[in-house]
């Protein structure tokens, strides 16, 4: 980028350059000690009407180009044009004549027209009836018919109005004849006649050419063919130097017409030069043209206006009458113009590529940034919705900043009362000076995160377990503490199940080895009896030691019996089908049939069905093991009895099974259902029976207990399946 | 102890173990009584002499008790403890007799104030002079204070 910068100089430079005034960079050449003496040649006496003379002597403008400069006011007689020519002075300032005197063939030339339109016109009174060329037919017009009415003659020609049918007198200059109406219209200098009509207390009306078409050149500055060519330079230096006179007499026209009243023309009042002054600007335009602008095609039609009047030939040639400063090339107009327009090519070149540069690395860096952006917005997204809390908060308040949807979904708190809250408010085990003790080692960044379990409290009030990561978002401006929540819930709850699994396991097996032991223990010890007893032939002995052997033996079995029963359950591959209460309660009482109709025990099953559905086994084992039970502990009762049904059946069944037996006492009620217990030692069992149910009945996520009213009162078994009797079977019967 | 006569409880849910002990102490002419209860309510019943055991003469205090861990109803453990909490009881040598040699029974047992901890053996030749020793040295040897 820094070659540009220096290109936008160097152009910027040039453009200055350029603009410059010529005076300027001429100025340095010139030899100011010597002057040259020069003349001009007025067209009259001194007035504004060559105001720009006298500024440019006044100003020393003319000296500052090394000329010395003598005005030379009109003589009687002596045409301006002709003075030039002759040499009385090389220089002159003149009107139309000029155009016709080089149409004639002599050799002056145009150096700038000062006055950018002609200032002779038709004037006439105010109060007559006369507006336009055409009133005039008939009336009586004082006019000169020389090269300086040409205009005034090609306005009347052009609209019309022959010189037969209009009366001309002959000009005499005297403002009286329009005062006593001797004539209807004058032709005038609009730059100083109107103000003496006016003095004299008639206003006036001005027809002028420029209205119908006509538009001369007015006063026009020139010199001859000879010092074009003999002194192209003074020539160059007598223009500028006039022309800078002309704008500083039209910038300060009050001081020169002061300039003029003391120095030149004592003869005039100063109402009168500056009503010039006022006239001149009008015709001179210095705000809209550049002062001694100098239109080639204008001279042209002016010439061709001489050719339409007769004056001239048609075959006119205007070669070296306007003047063509013999500029080196580089000083010519048009390379000026061509190295603006390459400099401002150049210019906005050089600002397209920059431009297009710029605007190619912007899209780079915007595509980039899009994506970059784009990437985050995902990022936050799948944050704020992920089910793991997200907590943001202020290192300083530990006011939250941010709490993710997961995090006040769990919570049950909104973002705006989160705002106002802190960790604490959700963390019952801390307060704001322990925890802020404890998130210590990651404010001084001695740790780069901490991990920790603790409990959360909804808003709701209830709690639930947490494992907690919590880390420093460590930017310099605003760190922020950030926490990743996991719920542990799910973790907690499946630890407990763990642990109450393992401690299952654990006395199940303490308690198989000593259930297994005792017998061994009991068939070797009296097998050495046996020995010892056989030896002895001692029978009450024999038979004795023989009993206890084999009723261990038989506890052994049905323990071994029991274990098996009990470790298939929830492993075996089920067999889900439905099943009804009816069908299940009848092959169980069929399964125990013998015992029961040995012991002479009345059973009742309610007449009742409910479909189940569940491994048909296992459910038929809680009903067999139940009554199996009942008929064991049923005592020395007389009329022993068991009745199986259900109670609340619509709502939530629960299936019971209450006999007249033995009962338990209420301390036991708890105690019955665990493993290896049995509260009578004399009846045969394992221990296993009423466990076993109940593992069966939570594997249906149901529970069971017992209610007696203790020993001799009887017991009655309850429980429930409630995904057995989920099922769309329900309440079909 | 001449002429007074020697009561030990026996608190065994089994009977051929129960059997196992009474026919040894027979054996060695050791105790004039063994008195056998078979679960750990039973027990309690005895040594504070409710219901069944109301009658001193029958039911009297033992100079011995031996316990089983594995009792229905209520565990060896509460048994030992509900002994050894009270100041009327606590002197009675409390042996415990089981088929357990699990680490946890035994510290169980001695926090408890278990006076000793004995492991049923399988084998009679060793589950004899077991016994003899225990009843040697609890009854003949031991001194027990003198509650009467």
């Amino acid at each position: 980028m820094q070659k540009y910068k220096k290109l936008y100089c160097l152009a910027f430079y040039s453009l200055i350059v350029m603009l410059l005034p010529p005076s300027l960079q001429a100025r340095s050449n010139i030899n100011s000690t010597r002057l040259e003496p020069i003349s001009v040649q007025l067209r009259y006496l001194h007035q504004f009407q060559f105001a720009g003379f006298y500024a440019a002597i006044d100003q020393g403008y003319y000296e500052e180009v090394g000329l010395d400069v003598t005005l030379i006011e009109a003589k009687l007689g002596k045409k301006t044009v002709d003075e030039v020519l002759s040499g009385t002075a090389q220089y002159g300032q003149t009107q139309t004549d000029l155009l016709h005197a080089r149409l004639q063939g002599k050799p002056v030339v145009a150096l700038a027209p000062i006055f950018q339109h002609s200032p002779t016109a038709l004037m006439v009174r105010a109060d007559s009836n006369i507006y336009s060329p055409h009133d005039l037919i008939g009336k009586k017009v004082m006019l000169q018919l020389g090269d300086n009415a040409i205009n005034t003659l090609a306005m009347l020609q052009n609209e019309g109005v022959k010189l037969s049918d209009i009366e001309i007198v002959k000009q005499s200059y005297v403002i009286d004849e329009m005062v006593n109406k001797t004539v209807d219209a004058m032709g005038v200098y609009i730059i100083n006649r109107p103000f003496l009509l006016e003095q004299a207390g008639i206003k006036s009306r001005i027809l002028n050419p420029i209205n119908y078409g006509i538009d001369f050149y007015g006063d026009t500055l020139f010199t001859t063919e000879d010092e074009v060519k003999n002194h192209p330079e003074r020539v160059a230096r007598f223009l500028q130097a006039t022309l800078r006179g002309w704008q500083y007499a039209m910038d300060n026209s009050g001081e020169i017409v002061n300039l003029i009243i003391n120095q030149y023309a004592t003869r005039e009042s100063p109402e009168h030069l500056a009503f010039e002054a006022q006239a001149i600007k009008k015709l001179m335009l210095p705000n809209l043209v550049e002062i001694g602008n100098m239109n080639p095609g204008r001279w042209k039609r002016m010439a061709d206006v001489f050719v339409k009047q007769g004056k001239v030939p048609a075959n006119y040639s205007l070669n070296g009458f306007i003047y063509t400063p013999n500029k080196p090339w580089y000083k010519q107009y048009w390379v000026r113009y061509l190295f603006i327009a390459l400099i401002l090519l150049l210019v906005t070149t050089v600002c397209f590529v920059y431009y297009w540069q710029l605007s190619k690395r912007l899209q780079r860096v915007i595509y980039e940034r899009n994506i970059a952006e784009e990437n985050s917005l995902r990022l936050g997204h799948v944050l704020e919705q992920s089910s793991n809390e997200i907590y943001i908060f202020d290192v300083n308040t530990f006011h939250f900043i941010q709490v993710n949807q997961g995090g006040r979904q769990n919570l049950g708190y909104s973002m705006k009362e989160l705002h106002s809250m802190t960790p604490v408010d959700i963390k019952p085990e801390y307060t704001l000076q322990n925890f802020s003790e404890f998130i210590s080692p990651l404010k001084e960044r001695k740790q780069q995160q901490l991990i920790f379990e603790t409990t959360h409290q909804r808003k709701n009030g209830s709690y639930y377990p947490v494992e907690v990561l919590l880390q420093m978002y460590d930017v310099p401006d605003k760190p922020v503490y950030y926490a990743i929540i996991n719920d542990i819930t799910d973790r907690k709850r499946i630890d407990k199940e763990l642990l109450e699994k393992n401690t299952e396991l654990e006395q199940f097996i303490y308690m198989i080895s000593h259930d297994l032991k005792s017998p061994l223990v009991t068939v070797k010890t009296f097998l050495s009896y046996l020995v010892q007893d056989i030896e002895k032939a001692d029978s009450s002995r024999i038979s004795e030691d023989i009993g206890f052997m084999s009723t261990a033996t038989d506890k052994m079995s049905i323990l071994l019996d029991d274990l098996l029963e009990y470790s298939r359950i929830g492993r075996q591959s089920k067999n889900i089908q439905p099943c009804s209460f009816k069908q299940l309660t009848s092959d169980a009482l069929k399964l125990t049939a013998g015992n029961i109709s040995k012991n002479n025990i009345t059973v009742q099953v309610k007449d009742i069905d409910l479909s189940l559905i569940g491994d048909y086994s296992e459910l038929l084992q809680i009903w067999q093991n139940l009554i199996e039970n009942s008929i064991k502990y049923m005592g020395d009762q007389t009329n022993p009895a068991i009745e199986i049904g259900i109670h609340n059946v619509i709502a939530n069944p629960t299936f019971y099974v209450r006999d007249n037996g033995i009962g338990i006492e209420s301390q036991y009620h708890e105690k019955v259902f665990e493993i290896f217990e049995q509260l009578n030692p004399e009846i045969d069992g394992s221990g296993l029976g009423l466990a076993l149910i109940k593992r069966i009945v939570g594997l249906y996520q149901g529970s069971i207990h017992v209610e007696s009213k203790g020993y001799g009162q009887g017991s009655c078994f309850l429980f429930t399946l409630p995904t057995a009797n989920n099922s769309p079977h329900n309440g079909e019967s | 102890m001449e002429g007074k006569p020697i009561t030990i409880l026996l608190v065994e849910d089994e009977d051929a173990h129960a059997a196992i002990v009474k026919r040894n102490f027979n054996d060695f002419k050791l105790a004039n009584k063994i008195n056998h209860v078979k679960d750990g309510q039973a027990a309690l019943d005895y040594l504070y002499q409710r219901d069944a055991y109301s009658d001193s003469s029958s039911s009297p205090r033992p100079e011995l008790i031996l316990l089983d861990l594995r009792l229905p109803k209520v565990d060896g453990l509460e048994v030992l403890k509900t002994i050894k909490t009270d100041p009327t009881l606590m002197p009675i040598p409390v042996v415990i007799m089981t088929t357990s040699s699990a680490e946890k029974d035994i510290t169980q047992a001695y926090d408890n104030y278990a006076n000793s901890y004995l492991v049923k053996p399988l084998d009679l030749q060793q589950f004899m002079p077991m016994l003899e020793s225990i009843g040697f040295y609890w009854l003949v040897w031991n001194k027990s204070p003198n509650i009467d």
